[in-house]
């Protein structure tokens, strides 16, 4: 076959001609492979959550049923034995495995030990504390780490910069409940006689009481959040900003803020975009200190109470929900990556 | 060093002349890397501290002043008392000694552990990474501090056993970095030079790639330590890690949550020291980290 001199001059744009090749069906289904194959690899992953959490919470020593029981006193062998037979806790371990991971496949959590509540209905209770508190501090901590990371890179090595990095090396020494401790149980007492009103109130039922017993937390687990996040967009700006593309984008005159934005921020951002994403999956799970200080009933505070009782299920649903989001915010993070970096697409 | 004709690079990383070169890089390190020196010289006050914690102690850091409750910092009480009247320094000095002997317990299963399944993980390739990859998975998304806490509960609460549950949550981010490490360093040709001159595998781990990815695992292991003394420090704040009366700084803090108006020393000075442990670690780490990475020098 004759190839055209002009490979552009066909009737098509070349991007949509060279979709009709075979070449770009292989690459097409090579993309889908990736996705699948993404796809897949949570099921093991969550498999071997569920398997890590279940043995783990049968290695606990003590007995539910002798807590739920009011810790034994005044109770009979038989009661507690009839009490435990009830809660399938008599059942071989893998039978108890698949009863538990069947409820889980229909969202069914099934119920505390404890309280015999449903555990679906606490975790919709106390999801939305937690959710706000790490969707409040990450979306902080980006407007506080973006603006401070593009400034500390571009301007290197000069007081602006080693400003922002003492703020953030300040952010990853100090130990976040420390801060809170003092902040919530000494400053504002002490100086200001005000604490945030204990409990939760639902944005959308009284925003202002919600508004008052959140911004503090929210403020002060933002702020350690940029730390990290602040780190992380100086140091990949920085590795931008030596590029060619950035080196021509000055040249050819390009106003600085221009470069900056436009150019070099767009590129660094993506994988501080990717932490931010990880950072509130680990958030999720790690709210249980601040949870702690302001009286907050998230589900942090949630699984703590529930260890020390040997709640199982509560823990092994809470465990196992924090690690859903986790994985999924994980894959979603990576998916969107090669949508927003051709680069990435095409690799 | 390695029997074969070929020098493979892996070895060089050994040299006979150790003792003169690691004189001149620690010289080297302060010149270059001040505030990472400043780093080190935190933790060297840290671990002089808790190594002679008997010495430095001015009183028993268990024992009761019942008369002296409450008492603001002064010439005895170099950091107050609590409600019991116990020396709150002496408390924090002993506090030194538990964050060490749990970062160290950490680095010395989890991070070391971490390395081992990393090197053979990487190196082996095929199924066995990919399963190996998908148990690191699955650890990793495992909530942290849930593990830590289901783990110390489960195993009780001792200062080993807290220290064996950090690294448990350790091991896994520790194998994932070195998993890397090695899977850029066994393309190499050093390694295939040592294959082919006869090196067997655990010839070529162990003595070709072991010494290339040590200085990511010292790096790692810093970083780890910090990290160690950080969740020991949460998971006594919750109070389910190193159990009272002993003076972790964690549960020192959760004890003076309720007392922190009548006595704020009781809040300020074990936060200072978790604070000025992990500065220090952190500070020495990155200096570390920049000094043994050349693509990181200057940043």
């Amino acid at each position: 076959m004759l190839s055209s001199p002009h490979p552009r001059a066909g009737p098509f744009p070349r991007g949509l001609a060279a979709l009709s090749n075979g070449k770009d069906k292989e690459r097409l289904t090579a993309v889908q492979r990736y996705v699948i194959g993404r796809v897949l690899l949570i099921v093991p992953t969550i498999i071997g959550v569920s398997l890590i959490v279940f043995v783990i919470m049968r290695m606990l020593p003590g007995d539910v049923a002798v807590a739920a029981l009011g810790g034994g006193q005044g109770v009979s062998q038989e009661q507690i034995a009839r009490y435990r037979e009830q809660l399938g806790l008599d059942d071989p371990l893998p039978v108890q495995y698949a009863e538990w991971a069947g409820g889980l496949l229909r969202l069914d959590f099934g119920r505390s030990l404890l309280t015999g509540q449903s555990i679906n209905e606490d975790i919709t209770n106390r999801l939305p504390v937690t959710a706000e508190l790490a969707l409040g501090a990450i979306l902080l901590s980006l407007v506080i780490a973006l603006p401070t990371g593009i400034l500390s890179a571009v301007y290197q090595d000069r007081p602006a910069d080693y400003l922002i990095r003492l703020f953030s090396i300040a952010g990853l020494a100090l130990p976040v409940f420390w801060i809170q401790t003092l902040v919530r149980n000494l400053l504002l007492p002490k100086y200001f006689d005000w604490i945030p009103p204990p409990g939760y109130a639902r944005p959308w039922e009284d925003f202002l009481t919600n508004l008052e017993q959140m911004w503090l937390p929210v403020l002060i687990l933002g702020y350690f959040q940029s730390a990290v996040i602040s780190r992380l967009a100086r140091s990949t700006m920085l590795d931008v900003l030596r590029e060619d593309y950035i080196r021509t984008a000055w040249a050819k005159g390009l106003r600085g803020r221009a470069v900056i934005i436009r150019h070099a921020a767009r590129n660094a951002l993506l994988p501080v975009l990717t932490l931010a994403a990880v950072q509130l999956g680990v958030l999720l799970g790690g709210a249980a200190i601040t949870e702690s200080v302001f009286a907050l009933p998230g589900i942090g505070r949630f699984v703590v109470d529930a260890i020390n009782n040997r709640d199982y299920p509560v823990v092994q649903a809470i465990v196992m929900l924090v690690a859903a989001i986790y994985v999924l915010l994980n894959l979603a993070v990576d998916l969107l990556y090669g949508v927003i970096d051709p680069r990435v697409r095409l690799a | 060093m390695s029997t074969s004709a070929l020098p493979a690079a892996g070895d060089l990383v050994i040299s006979p002349r150790r003792a003169p070169r690691t004189l001149s890089a620690t010289a080297r390190f302060i010149r270059r890397k001040p505030l990472g020196a400043a780093g080190a010289l935190l933790l060297l006050v840290v671990t002089i501290t808790a190594l002679f914690a008997p010495q430095i102690a001015r009183f028993n850091r268990l024992e009761f002043h019942a008369a002296d409750a409450y008492t603001e910092p002064n010439r005895t009480y170099w950091f107050g008392t609590d409600q019991n009247g116990r020396d709150i320094f002496s408390r924090v000095v002993w506090g030194a000694r538990i964050s060490l002997h749990v970062g160290a317990l950490t680095v010395l299963f989890g991070t070391t552990f971490g390395l081992a399944f990393g090197l053979v993980s990487a190196y082996a390739g095929g199924k066995l990474d990919f399963w190996a990859q998908r148990v690191v998975d699955s650890f990793q998304a495992f909530p942290a501090l849930f593990l830590a806490l289901a783990l110390t509960t489960a195993l009780g609460r001792t200062i080993t056993n807290v220290g064996i549950a950090l690294a448990v949550v350790t091991w896994p981010a520790a194998s994932r970095v070195i998993r890397s490490a090695v899977l850029s360093q066994k393309q190499m040709t050093y390694v295939e030079a040592a294959r082919a001159t006869g090196a067997g595998t655990m010839r070529i781990l162990l003595r070709h790639l072991l010494p290339n990815v040590m200085s990511v695992f010292i790096v790692m292991a810093t970083a780890a330590l910090a990290q160690a003394i950080l969740v020991e420090a949460s998971l006594s704040f919750l109070g389910v890690g190193v159990p009272p009366p002993e003076p972790s700084w964690g549960l020192m803090l959760l004890e003076a949550q309720a007392k922190a108006v009548r006595a704020p020393w009781l809040a300020v000075f074990p936060g200072l020291a978790i604070t000025v442990a992990v500065f220090g670690f952190n500070l020495f780490g990155d200096a570390l980290r920049d000094f043994l990475d050349p693509r990181l020098r200057g940043r």
